[in-house]
């Protein structure tokens, strides 16, 4: 829009950067040891680099900002090099490329190397993290909650992200975001917690005997029916019948 | 805004409509993933695990839709600053609802041609009920009257799963429920207190200085307060002549006739009367700019035309305005107060077709590089007559003692041309310039050099002309050449 005629409108940073400390703090939660762990602390610091190099960038220092940039993709790559030479089964391997590939993608969509790109990688990096989560759930040795706080860590990671993106194209990089992107970062934090609570407490009381067929037809049905409502959901009373 | 009951009950905002953003289906997707491996891999903690996506996708239905009761004022540091001067913006959005509207992402409606130089009018909040939120900057000015937009407003609900767009202008607000009477009480009475109190405004008037104008050739045979050169009655004196029968006896110059014994009369000069058509060229040739920020001429020529109009009434004139573009308007001369707000607003009007300036980013380069008038008129001598045809109707439907005085960046033969065809029909004439041309490359300097050359030509017709350039008091030089004004 105008105004500053043309602010940047790349994704806001407040958001973006819980958005990648959300993603590595699932991706701590799937490390299986303390070699694994430092892999994506690796990872950690160089999409923190990326990010700090697109925030140089937008003020303006654009070769500290350069330097940090190429550093910082650097390190990821490293990282996941790492990953790929991780001294373990290769399954334990994908998921743990998947797990530093995942972070700097989206540190990568975050910068953003290209604007009309940012959407677009955010899912990308998305998938790679829920992958990640996938593939470490397939694998014996990971603690239940873990893997669900993991994923609610990838949600929070995609949500933010996402929001971030909207937030720079709807007002722009310069624009004071942090307020709004806390309020919503407490709403889907708060959400995922009761997804947990619900989650083990389920686990806990429900019937261990069921067969699996059943279940799995519950749980189609249930995300049939949460899609439908999603989507034709109709904002309800209070904003549809005042008019006067 | 006035009234004291209330400032929600102007309906002119456009409604709000809530609409859905779908962004959790993203959930859904995650939930079959997960849940898909776990059960085709018997893994029971994966399908758990879907859990997670089925509570993100359930979460959007039981966040409550944001109800955007908000209300806007605008306030500026100085409502009528001089070109080039900074002006600090400041527009305040409250939350006059009973909800915490947990994201609002305000845009003020900065006025299209002015540019933001600090700060920015763009903020995202979260707004508790009562609470507000500001944004400030600060824009630079240029000649015109420039108009503030609506605010545009984008509420979304906590989850970002339903959208809310409106519309908010100054010192209205976007309540689409009984929300804000909700509040009710001293609360309520208060908050429309303060806001009836807040200075709103909705336009920045850049104004041009005026030093004098261009001195008459003929007036209307009316009393009015410019004197003139021809004998008559007055108060200062003009001449003495011979006595004619019938001139009145107190105007015979009796100490004359009681030294000489002739018989002469005094001629004083009479205050009369001036009519002056004031034609703007808004042609879509020339909606021009010397570079980026920088006022078109017909933005600037229509402010400094304005002011002229202002000036010429304030002296007693009679003022009509002429608008020579793709959509021709004529006030015929008049004055009083009305009136004189009939012609700002015509005057100042943004200019109809301003894609040709806005549709590249170098359109003012292109502006100033095009080869004036040659390929200009080649491409568009349809509407080059029509222009012609409008000057005329001009001179036809005004009185023949109205002088024209004639606004025209003379970017190309046009202006010249409309002032030739008003001096050929004996109407008094004077020629206003706004300078958009720049000397940033050869064909911008050729451009200023033909347009010196106009100049030149009106004045040595002896036509009064204003080389006038945004951000300078406009002057008149004398119509036999005189002082250039910047010695260029």
């Amino acid at each position: 829009m105008d105004g500053d005629r043309s602010p940047d409108t790349g994704p806001a940073f407040p958001g973006s950067a819980v958005a990648v400390v959300a993603a590595l703090g699932a991706m701590v939660l799937l490390a299986t040891d303390p070699l694994g762990f430092a892999v994506v602390a690796v990872d950690g610091a160089g999409a923190g680099t990326l990010l700090l190099g697109g925030y140089l960038r937008f003020r303006g220092r654009r070769l500290v900002g350069l330097l940090a940039l190429t550093t910082g993709l650097a390190t990821v790559l490293v990282a996941v090099g790492l990953a790929t030479v991780y001294p373990a089964g290769w399954v334990t391997r994908v998921s743990l490329v998947l797990g530093t590939a995942g972070p700097g993608v989206l540190a990568v969509a975050l910068v953003p190397v290209r604007r009309s790109w940012a959407g677009r990688l955010v899912g990308l990096a998305t998938a790679l993290l829920v992958g990640a989560v996938a593939v470490r759930g397939y694998l014996p040795g990971i603690d239940r909650v873990s893997l669900l706080v993991a994923l609610v860590g990838v949600v929070v990671a995609w949500d933010a992200a996402d929001h971030a993106v909207g937030l720079g194209a709807d007002v722009g990089r310069s624009a004071v975001t942090v307020g709004v992107s806390a309020t919503h970062l407490a709403g889907s934090l708060s959400a995922g917690v009761v997804a947990v609570v619900a989650a083990v407490g389920l686990y806990a009381i429900g019937p261990s005997s069921v067969p699996l067929v059943s279940v799995v037809a519950l749980f189609a049905a249930v995300v049939a029916l949460l899609a439908a409502l999603a989507v034709d959901h109709v904002p309800a009373g209070d904003s549809v019948d005042l008019e006067p | 805004m006035t009234d004291g009951d209330g400032v929600c009950e102007d309906p002119g905002d456009t409604p709000p409509n809530p609409e859905r953003t779908g962004r959790w289906l993203t959930a859904v997707a995650i939930a079959l993933a997960v849940g898909s491996v776990g059960v085709y891999f018997g893994r029971p903690s994966l399908l758990l695990a879907a859990v997670v996506g089925l509570a993100y996708t359930a979460y959007p239905l039981v966040t409550t839709d944001p109800v955007p009761t908000l209300t806007l004022t605008r306030g500026v540091d100085d409502a009528s600053p001089a070109h080039g001067e900074t002006v600090t913006v400041t527009a305040t959005v409250t939350n006059t609802g009973s909800q915490t509207v947990p994201d609002v992402r305000i845009v003020d409606g900065v006025p299209p041609k002015l540019a933001v130089t600090e700060g920015t009018p763009r903020r995202a909040v979260a707004l508790p009920p009562g609470e507000s939120a500001t944004v400030s900057y600060t824009v630079e000015a240029s000649p015109g009257t420039h108009r503030f937009g609506p605010a545009t407003v984008t509420c979304y609900d906590r989850s970002g799963a339903v959208r809310v767009e409106t519309e908010l202008r100054a010192g209205t607000c976007s309540d689409r429920s009984d929300g804000a009477s909700e509040t009710g009480g001293t609360d309520g009475a208060d908050r429309t207190d303060k806001l009836a109190d807040a200075p709103t405004v909705s336009t920045l008037e850049c104004s041009v200085p005026v030093e004098g104008v261009p001195s008459p050739r003929e007036t209307l045979r009316a009393t009015g307060r410019t004197p003139v050169d021809t004998g008559g009655s007055g108060v200062a004196f003009h001449r003495t002549r011979e006595y004619r029968p019938g001139d009145p006896a107190d105007r015979i110059d009796w100490r004359r006739y009681a030294r000489t014994g002739a018989l002469t009369t005094v001629e004083f000069r009479p205050d009369r009367r001036r009519s002056v058509v004031v034609c703007l060229d808004a042609r879509p040739q020339s909606v021009r700019r010397a570079g980026d920020g920088e006022a078109d001429a017909v933005t600037a020529g229509g402010a400094a035309a304005a002011a002229l109009a202002t000036t010429f009434l304030d002296r007693g004139a009679r003022v009509g305005v002429a608008r020579l573009g793709p959509r021709f308007e004529l006030v015929a001369p008049g004055d009083g107060r009305h009136h004189r707000e009939r012609v700002t607003a015509l005057l100042t009007a943004p200019p109809e077709d301003s894609t040709v300036a806005f549709d590249g980013e170098n359109a003012g380069t292109r502006a100033t590089t095009a080869t004036g008038g040659v390929s200009g008129s080649a491409a568009s001598s349809g509407s080059a007559n029509e222009f012609a045809a409008q000057v005329d109707e001009v001179l036809e439907r005004t009185s023949g003692a109205a002088e024209v005085v004639t606004v025209t960046p003379l970017l190309d033969e046009f202006g010249v041309d409309a002032v030739r065809r008003a001096a050929e029909r004996g109407r008094g004439v004077a020629a206003l310039s706004p300078d958009v041309t720049s000397d940033g490359s050869l064909g911008a300097e050729l451009t200023g050099v033909e347009r010196r050359n106009r100049i030149e030509a009106l004045r040595s017709m002896g036509v009064p002309v204003g080389d006038w350039r945004p951000g300078d008091p406009v002057r008149w030089s004398r119509a036999n050449g005189g002082a250039r004004r910047d010695g260029r």
